[in-house]
């Protein structure tokens, strides 16, 4: 296992991979699989588990499994608070004490500690990130009490997919330790601007969807069961531009860099900016393909290079 | 005028009162009126506009300046100082009576903002939002080709616009800021993206269930929509390409109350 890094100043210290576990929230999901999963990942030395506060049984289920190992001191838990307020897209119009109050940031990060049994998360984020909630509200305050208390390690925000401008006041004030953005082959914009300003301020970053929501895993056009909620996020025309990209994609790809899948993890932790990937992953043998692809290390600069020109989300 | 059109997109008379218009806004299906205004070249202000539309490419928001304040910082900066003294006063009384229009709609305090920049987010149908509980917008675009175009909400495929909205919507918003910033091409900008360029070039979108019930607003007229809170819905619309060289002096006035 490569070494772990450290997430941002005075952040904590965590594996280059981690357990994105927004999958093992569907409906019919195998609990007894994914609590495999989530052992063995500990087991092969992941300690970063990225979680939404809202997925209460998947904190359960990472609470079991944090008790059966002998993780409980090691384990750093990259947890989402749930806002106030639904969105459905980026709401600089909501302001952040109506979205986060700090209130509420407090009894959620109070009650997952309890459930997942350990005495401080990794980082406590707020989601869907708007920069007007930079000097609003009390959620800043609320984290750095948490932080003071101990409860958290470090205080991130979690951008909105491919809203990478979002973040770069929070960025440069240096009042957060972290930073998680959408960053894949599809989408490398962060490597423009916000991810050399991390490396300048000492910010962490948390890379997500490095398959694109599973689509750069698989060379094959694939639909999703209908109460999977990419199935409606893949309209057909969404689905059909993204196999042709996938497909075009995969043509381009040296074998001996791997399949498309281990070159789609390999880019994401090709720049230096990027502290961990969060991969959403159901099961053992995903875990064990993603082990193998990390274990590969980054791309050369000129391998990641040449894979930028398929970027269309950006 | 076509009766489905009047029905969807009702009129009302310039002067009429707030609270006629109100009943009008609240009646009309999509959510929108129109006010028909003069030609351009009958305008008092016709040689200011005319001066403006020349410096395409800016946008100010008035935030605490009065019209006359905002439209003399605009005049000075883009123009020559003192130029047209009387023409843009005669503006400015026009801007601040529809700003009190727009604010006894909503009961609520009204920001006026002025741009002749294109943004190319408009393209794509989109309600304007706020977190107030009454809103409305009024949009006066002064020397343009082609009117905003307007729809029932019933038009629209809510799951799918949502879908592709949490995909486009910061796109489109960092596409604004560079086109704003840079005056680059559209086309150029998003060369790597062709689906989505022929979208907004087209107006052919997979969440528009009919195009046949969007209907434009007569070129050159004052608009009125209701703006998205979380106690009413909002009115569907968007620009149109063929505003793209041209997008003329948009004047910009959104009225809220808590």
């Amino acid at each position: 296992m490569t070494p772990l890094r450290r997430l941002g100043r005075n952040g904590p210290v965590v594996s280059p991979c981690t357990i994105g576990t927004t999958p093992l929230a569907a409906p019919g999901i195998d609990r007894r699989e994914a609590g495999a999963m989530l052992a063995l990942a500990l087991e092969r030395g992941i300690n970063a588990i990225e979680l939404d506060a809202a997925h209460g049984r998947v904190a359960d289920l990472l609470g079991q499994t944090i008790a059966r190992s002998d993780m409980r001191q090691r384990i750093e838990v990259l947890a989402r608070v749930t806002p106030r307020v639904r969105f459905d897209l980026p709401s600089p119009h909501i302001p952040a004490q109506q979205a986060y109050p700090g209130r509420h940031i407090r009894a959620e990060t109070e009650a997952l500690l309890r459930t997942l049994g350990i005495e401080q998360l990794g980082v406590q984020q707020i989601h869907a990130w708007c920069r007007e909630w930079l000097h609003e509200g009390d959620w800043l305050e609320t984290l750095g009490r948490l932080r003071e208390e101990g409860k958290i390690a470090g205080i991130g925000i979690s951008l909105w997919d491919h809203d990478v401008e979002a973040a770069l006041d929070a960025v440069a004030g240096g009042a957060i330790n972290s930073v998680q953005l959408m960053y894949n082959l599809f989408d490398p914009e962060g490597a423009t601007v916000l991810l050399p300003l991390c490396q300048q301020t000492g910010t962490g970053v948390i890379a997500r969807a490095p398959f694109y929501f599973g689509t750069l895993a698989s060379k094959q056009v694939r639909s999703f069961p209908p109460h999977d909620w990419r199935a409606a996020y893949f309209f057909d025309a969404h689905r059909r531009e993204t196999f042709e990209r996938v497909q075009r994609l995969a043509r381009g790809v040296d074998p001996a860099a791997g399949s498309l899948a281990t070159v789609a993890l390999r880019f994401c932790l090709s720049h230096p900016a990027v502290t961990t990937v969060a991969v959403g992953t159901r099961t053992r043998a995903q875990l064990e393909a993603n082990l193998d692809a990390i274990a590969r290390g980054p791309l050369t600069p000129d391998e990641a290079q040449a894979l930028t020109r398929h970027a269309w989300l950006c | 005028m076509n009766t489905e059109r009047a029905r969807l997109v009702p009129q009302s008379r310039s002067g009429a009162a707030p609270g006629a218009v109100r009943r009008l806004l609240d009646e009309s299906p999509t959510g929108t009126i129109e006010i028909l205004q003069p030609p351009l070249d009958t305008l008092p202000y016709r040689g200011f506009i005319a001066a403006l539309l020349d410096r395409q490419g800016f946008k100010l928001d008035f935030n605490r300046l009065s019209p006359h304040e905002a439209l003399a910082l605009v005049s000075d900066k883009l123009l020559n100082p003192g130029a047209f003294v009387a023409e843009r006063a005669a503006l400015a009384t026009d801007i601040t009576a529809l700003a009190e229009l727009a604010g006894k709609l909503a009961g609520g305090r009204p920001a006026v903002s002025i741009r002749t920049c294109f943004a190319p987010g408009d393209l794509v149908w989109h309600v304007d939002r706020v977190s107030d509980r009454t809103a409305f917008r009024l949009l006066w675009p002064i020397g343009r080709p082609a009117g905003m175009r307007v729809t029932p909400a019933g038009n629209v495929d809510a799951a799918l616009h949502r879908a592709y909205m949490r995909r486009e919507h910061p796109l489109l918003c960092r596409l604004d800021t560079r086109v704003l910033r840079t005056g680059a091409a559209v086309e150029a900008l998003w060369a790597h993206r062709p689906a989505q360029l022929a979208a907004m070039i087209s107006g052919e979108f997979p969440f528009l269930r009919d195009r046949a019930q969007e209907f434009e607003i007569t070129p050159g007229a004052l608009s009125i929509h209701r703006v998205e809170t979380p106690q009413q819905s909002g009115a569907w619309h968007r620009s149109s390409w063929d505003n793209r060289a041209a997008p003329g002096l948009q004047i910009v006035i959104t009225a809220g109350a808590e």
